[in-house]
């Protein structure tokens, strides 16, 4: 039986990647190093709405760090903000997009905001002055985070003309357009120079 | 209180009361000196405590800023250095540090920290907060952290504090450090100090970790902190710094049970000392509580600060106590002292009064015999002696009242039961008083006619006004004069009949008011009664007329033919005998003739006599009255013969010197006429003795005796009835009309001679008159 959902699934995945929709992947580099914790968005041209997902996003708080650093979500997505360290946090954010204060709070107790306006969250705590993290809120459900060796992918993408954005916390929002064609894989390779 | 005085005040005597007065006299002084003292003690001490703690606070405040001025005047002659200015321009135009500048200011960065031991670590920070190099000071010696190992993020939260302060501030935050290596948490305040270039704009962030445990127990003095507890909490309450739990130092905010002021303190105390802006103090149940924010400057709830000192106000009054304790002492002895001397000074004021009570106690029990005795000298013998006064004319009013009732009630009972009308009117007329017989007799009932007018009542309408004037003259003049005077008038009844009635009218005297008394008696039937006799009276004396003159004619019409007769009848014989044609047989008719005769007038006059008696006609006419002389010598002499004829011894015997009686002649004569005639009429053979003697009481006693035929004893409740003789019918052998022994009695009666009789057949019977000791003198 198990193998046969792997199969199915297999299925799945090959017919609706090859049959329909287009993927984009590529690479982030700074001074010819992979950029990690860079959000890659692409907004299509023809803007559509498209429902949040019914499972939260989790922005964790584990050895004095929050987990993820960067957390990309779509516009109506709720963020929960478990404790899981041994020390109280308080977590706040003071930005324009959305402000808010949970005070200081045990381990095992956990907080949450929905991100009802797109932009950047910038969340820190009071407590622990090193920890810091975004949320960055998007009206498309289309975006990735590169990983520590800068890479990304964006798969499933219907076909179509996007704007594709790439967003750093120590760089500014630079965009691009980009077609998507069907049944294909576009790589997209961004060197950044300090 | 008052509701509970006002309960217990009215239930406390006297004696209570002026003890109460002593004490509270003696001692009120005494407790509010007491109480100012205290208060004052009070005050003070509160005062010395506030300003101890004002004195800790403002000592925490000064070596606080004393602390943090040498943190930012050490730092900011690094940042005057020509090498770090040289960074910082460079961190502006975006250039490269140069290794050997860096490590000229990493230098300096090392001697600042390392010269230090509060201090954990130092970082210079671009104006994003990215790290540009940093100094460690852990163990023994301090450290530069390699350029590799610096955070490769920008530390935003520096970013955002530096972002919202102005120039020359400096802002302190409370952290945690974890270092890789270890597992445990530093907690450090954070010292934040923006570093401005020449246009005021944030070129970049100086950082230094201060150890919390270390800056703490410098900034807070932890002498005397046994008796007092010194805190410092953020603005949500968390403690940074507690002098009772420096064992909880290395985690300040990790997992702690008692970490937080909520947990000691009740919510709105809390939120209170957490919300406040300046040095305030609270009483708080058995605390005093000083609270005030320090280190100034920071929006964030977290980085707020509050320092606490808590005092238990029973340390600050533990003197105070004392001195309250000392104080309730002496107010104590003193209100002893007062109350007994209240009590001893009481007792003797009131021993009177309360002899007074027991007096009136006894006396009301009903000993008015009792006298109280006097002990003092002042007001209370005069009430005293009064009492006694009053109780003694009270005693003698008692016994007034007493006689005064039994009085009324007697008087009452005699109007009540008197079958008279009794009434009490005043000089008006009005009716005070109408007896149960006035009601019966008039028929107006007492609540009807009290307060009435009596004349217009029981009067008759013709006769009314002069009743009335006649009521004014006789309580006014005629009174004492007339006073029980009876006068007969006609009285109206409620029926409007009119009856005739007997008036007795007195006057009395009461309350200064004339009042008339009268005794009302209906007289109907008295009237009528005595109309009844007279009449009876007046046909009595006609019949009686009628009968005497009947009588006398009757007699007068017997005796004179009688007389005719027995005359003629002599006339005859006396012819016959001188004719000698007188025979014996003829003689002895002719005595048959004079005898009848003589019976018949005998009888008449006997008749006669009897209705005289029985009419009330009869003259008996007492005088003194020689009995023997006058009376029985005559009848000796006239019944001699008779004896002689049948042969009887007759004789009459006076034993008595003095045989005299007040009583009528006539009818004695009568009496010893009758009664000899009897014997000898009564006796064949013997004697008849006529005895006349004193008897043993000096009584005139006469008696009859013979000796014939005697009475039979059934006879003898007979024998002086009307008309009566032993033998009845034609054949008695005793001629009489049997008026003779009745006749007797009656004149017996008449003359109160007492008649005895004494007989048996056959033997003879005495007859035995006692005659009354009368009014009658020897001599007369």
């Amino acid at each position: 039986m198990k193998g046969y959902t792997i199969y199915i699934l297999l299925f799945f995945l090959l017919t609706t990647n090859f049959c329909y929709a287009g993927n984009l992947k590529g690479k982030i580099k700074v001074n010819e190093e992979g950029l990690s914790n860079v959000v890659v968005y692409l907004e299509p041209v023809n803007k559509g709405s498209y429902a949040p997902p019914k499972e939260p996003a989790v922005l964790d708080q584990k050895n004095l760090n929050f987990v993820p650093h960067v957390l990309p979500v779509l516009l109506g997505t709720k963020v929960i903000f478990p404790n899981s360290d041994q020390t109280r946090h308080s977590v706040f954010s003071t930005g324009d997009v959305k402000k808010f204060d949970f005070g200081t709070y045990k381990p095992g107790i956990e907080k949450s905001i929905v991100c009802d306006k797109p932009g950047l969250i910038p969340v820190l705590c009071y407590i622990h002055h090193d920890m810091s993290a975004y949320i960055f809120v998007l009206e498309t459900p289309y975006f990735a985070l590169t990983d520590e060796s800068g890479e990304y992918v964006i798969n499933n993408l219907p076909p179509g003309k996007y704007r594709l954005s790439f967003w750093h916390e120590e760089t500014k929002i630079k965009s691009q357009d980009i077609l998507i064609p069907e049944h294909n894989t576009v790589t997209k390779n961004i060197s950044i120079d300090d | 209180m008052n509701q509970l005085l006002k309960k217990i005040i009215p239930t406390l005597g006297i004696q209570e009361k002026l003890t109460l007065i002593f004490i509270l006299l003696s001692t009120l002084p005494i407790i509010l000196v007491s109480i100012i003292t205290v208060n004052q003690q009070i005050e003070f001490k509160r005062e010395e405590n506030l300003r101890d703690m004002e004195s800790d606070i403002k000592g925490l405040r000064e070596r606080t800023t004393l602390f943090l001025t040498r943190i930012e005047s050490e730092i900011l002659l690094v940042m005057k250095s020509t090498e770090l200015n040289k960074v910082l321009r460079n961190l502006e135009t975006g250039k490269g540090i140069e290794p050997d500048l860096r490590e000229n200011v990493e230098k300096e960065f090392l001697n600042i920290i390392s010269g230090n031991q509060f201090y954990l670590k130092g970082s210079l920070l671009n104006k994003r907060g990215k790290e540009i190099l940093s100094v460690i000071n852990v163990g023994d010696s301090a450290s530069i952290i390699p350029k590799e190992e610096l955070s490769k993020t920008p530390k935003n939260y520096y970013a955002h504090v530096v972002s919202e302060m102005n120039p020359g501030e400096i802002y302190l935050s409370p952290s945690e450090i974890s270092f890789k290596q270890d597992k445990f948490f530093i907690p450090v305040i954070d010292f934040i100090l923006p570093i401005h270039n020449q246009n005021a704009k944030v070129s970049a962030i100086v950082t230094v970790n201060i150890r919390a445990e270390k800056l703490f127990e410098l900034l807070v003095p932890l002498h005397n902190v046994s008796s007092k507890k010194i805190f410092i909490v953020n603005g949500e309450g968390f403690y940074i710094f507690h002098s009772e739990r420096k064992n909880d130092w290395k985690m300040l905010f990790t997992n702690r049970f008692d970490e937080n002021i909520f947990h000691d303190y009740s919510t709105d105390l809390a939120e209170k000392i957490l919300k406040e802006k300046k040095n305030t103090t609270l009483y708080h149940q058995d605390r005093i509580i000083q609270y005030s924010p320090i280190f100034s400057g920071s929006k964030a709830v977290t980085d707020k600060y509050f320092i606490v000192e808590d005092v238990a106000a029973e340390m600050v009054m533990l003197s105070i106590n004392k001195l309250k304790t000392t104080l309730l002492v002496v107010v104590l002895i003193v209100a002893i002292i007062s109350m007994l001397i209240g009590y001893l000074t009481t007792r003797r004021f009131l021993k009177p009064i309360k002899q007074l009570i027991k007096g009136t106690q006894i006396i009301r029990s009903g000993n008015l015999d009792y006298k109280l005795e006097i002990t003092t000298q002042d007001e209370i013998r005069d009430l005293i002696s009064n009492f006694n006064q009053l109780v003694l004319e009270w005693k003698n009013k008692q016994l007034l009242e007493k006689e005064v009732r039994k009085s009324e009630k007697l008087i009452s009972s005699l109007t009540q039961t008197a079958t008279d009308a009794i009434l009490v009117v005043d000089v008006n007329g009005k009716i005070i008083v109408w007896n149960s017989s006035a009601t019966r007799i008039f028929g107006f009932r007492k609540g009807d006619v009290i307060g009435k007018d009596v004349f217009s009542l029981i009067v008759p309408e013709k006769e009314r006004e002069i009743a009335r004037q006649r009521l004014v003259e006789f309580l006014n003049y005629d009174s004492e004069v007339n006073s029980g005077t009876t006068i007969e008038a006609y009285a109206l009844r409620k029926d409007g009949t009119e009856f005739p009635a007997e008036l007795s009218i007195s006057s009395v005297i009461l309350d200064e008011t004339l009042y008339a008394t009268g005794i009302i008696r209906d007289i109907t039937q008295r009237k009528k009664m005595v109309n009844d006799l007279i009449e009876a009276k007046d046909k009595a004396e006609v019949a009686d007329r009628l009968k005497s003159e009947f009588l006398n004619q009757m007699s007068h019409e017997i005796r004179t033919p009688l007389n005719g007769l027995l005359n003629f009848s002599d006339f005859i014989r006396d012819e016959l005998q001188e004719g000698e044609n007188l025979t014996e047989d003829i003689d002895k008719y002719f005595t048959a003739v004079r005898e009848s005769g003589a019976r018949i007038i005998r009888t008449v006059e006997l008749i006669l006599l009897m209705s005289e008696i029985q009419t009330g006609s009869y003259e008996n006419k007492p005088q003194k009255t020689d009995i023997y002389k006058d009376i029985l010598v005559p009848l000796n002499s006239k019944y001699n013969t008779d004896a002689c004829n049948k042969n009887l011894e007759f004789s009459v015997i006076n034993k008595s010197n003095f045989p005299i009686s007040n009583v009528d002649p006539g009818s004695i004569m009568h009496v010893f006429s009758h009664l000899i005639e009897n014997a000898i009429k009564f006796t064949e053979k013997g004697k008849v003795t006529v005895l006349v003697e004193n008897n043993h009481m000096n009584s005139l006693v006469v008696s009859v005796e013979d000796t014939g035929i005697g009475i039979a004893e059934e006879y003898m409740p007979k024998m002086f009835n009307l008309f009566s003789q032993e033998e009845q019918g034609n054949s008695r052998s005793y001629d009489g009309n049997g008026l003779g022994l009745a006749l007797v009695k009656k004149l017996c009666e008449m003359n109160r001679i007492t008649l005895q009789v004494t007989s048996a057949k056959g033997s003879g019977t005495t007859f035995r008159l006692k005659f009354p000791n009368g009014d009658l003198n020897k001599d007369a």
